[in-house]
């Protein structure tokens, strides 16, 4: 089982329920852990509490998107390289490779994951 | 967030919908899948917490809940890569790679595990296979032999599968014989239409969609190989694989 002690992950997910979900099986593995329901509260946090070891987000967020967001943080010296994992529900080829040149350290597409393997891939990078 | 925020306006210049423009299409089914998936998500993490507290009651109900919102989750990624198919997006880039044929068959029989336990299946598989290196897509390769390979198992319920891999000249060759519901004549010739399904199959099983031959010929094909079937009604199908050989 992963152990997060002592990091701190930020769950940017507008579904109030995987967000439920998803937060609870990273406190079991002992994170910390900060939820935002879209993009702009997202940016907003990050920006003030600069030392997540990752965020979580999804693309399809309401007032500002995924991807926004990444560029917002790229843009900030001061947040730029915090490791980010996509979560996503689609994967199209295009929305992958943009993920991927915005820095993305992974891609994850959530309706085919279990919560374990999100776990595990959360772990791949935060080491 | 509503279909229509994703969708947007769409349509001709008067504003009207075209339901025959392809990109118009693509981006409904995307929005589509985008609301599908994401509550259906939802229900599998759910459940997937509910069944690993050792309190649970229930378990077989929870269970067999479990596995339809996998079903449906599945049936959703074959829908998106029909769509993918039509608009030829995903299709003109191949992610091509060398590929142990070999570990791919290895690879989808451990994940179908579930399935030929679950069909009580006899399988036939000769393990000491010799190494054959296709250049290929790896995710997609895996995909539709997966398809094949769930289509046996699926509809030969007690009965025997066996796999046999060998060289046919510079193509590497997989043959899937079972002996369970085969394929009415009739049927037979429009197996790898979209949607199809032979009346067999649709009495045996009524969740699956008739979606996976046409993908799984489909990119057989751009991978410049084959896909042979031959069925008998009541007594069995084969089915017959060919890849070039790197």
């Amino acid at each position: 089982m992963a152990n997060f002690a002592g990091k701190k992950i930020l769950l940017v997910e507008d579904d109030n329920f995987l967000s439920e979900l998803l937060s609870k099986k990273l406190i079991d593995s002992q994170a910390t852990v900060t939820r935002a329901a879209n993009g702009e509260e997202a940016i907003s946090i990050v920006k003030s509490n600069p030392k997540f070891d990752l965020i979580l987000l999804d693309l399809m967020l309401p007032k500002i998107g995924g991807f926004e967001v990444m560029e917002a943080i790229n843009a900030d010296e001061k947040i730029k390289g915090t490791p980010i994992i996509i979560l996503s529900n689609l994967g199209q080829k295009n929305d992958v490779e943009k993920g991927v040149s915005l820095g993305a350290k992974k891609f994850l597409v959530k309706a085919i994951l279990s919560l374990d393997e999100i776990v595990d891939a959360a772990a791949e990078i935060i080491k | 967030m509503n279909l229509f925020s994703i969708f947007g306006q769409g349509g001709n210049s008067h504003g009207a919908r075209n339901s025959d423009s392809s990109p118009f299409k693509e981006t409904y089914i995307l929005a589509l899948v985008h609301k599908l998936r994401t509550p259906l998500s939802g229900a599998r993490w759910g459940l997937d917490m509910a069944l690993k507290n050792k309190e649970c009651k229930d378990r077989d109900v929870l269970n067999e809940s479990y596995n339809k919102i996998i079903e449906a989750l599945n049936t959703i990624g074959e829908i998106l890569k029909a769509a993918e198919m039509d608009s030829n997006e995903r299709f003109t880039n191949l992610r091509k790679e060398k590929i142990n044929f070999c570990v791919i068959i290895d690879g989808i029989l451990k994940d179908l595990d579930y399935l030929v336990k679950e069909k009580n299946i006899n399988l036939q598989y000769d393990r000491e296979c010799d190494p054959q290196t296709i250049f290929g897509d790896k995710k997609l390769l895996y995909l539709s032999l997966t398809n094949i390979f769930d289509n046996a198992f699926r509809y030969s319920p007690n009965g025997t599968v066996t796999v046999i891999m060998s060289e046919e000249g510079n193509m590497a060759k997989l043959v899937l014989q079972d002996n369970g519901i085969g394929i009415e004549k009739d049927d037979l010739k429009h197996m790898f239409e979209k949607f199809y399904r032979g009346k067999n199959a649709k009495e045996l099983d009524q969740t699956q969609n008739g979606l996976g031959l046409f993908a799984t010929r489909k990119i057989i094909e751009m991978h410049k190989g084959s896909i042979k079937i031959e069925s008998e009604f009541n007594k069995g199908t084969k089915v017959e694989v060919k890849l070039p050989i790197d």
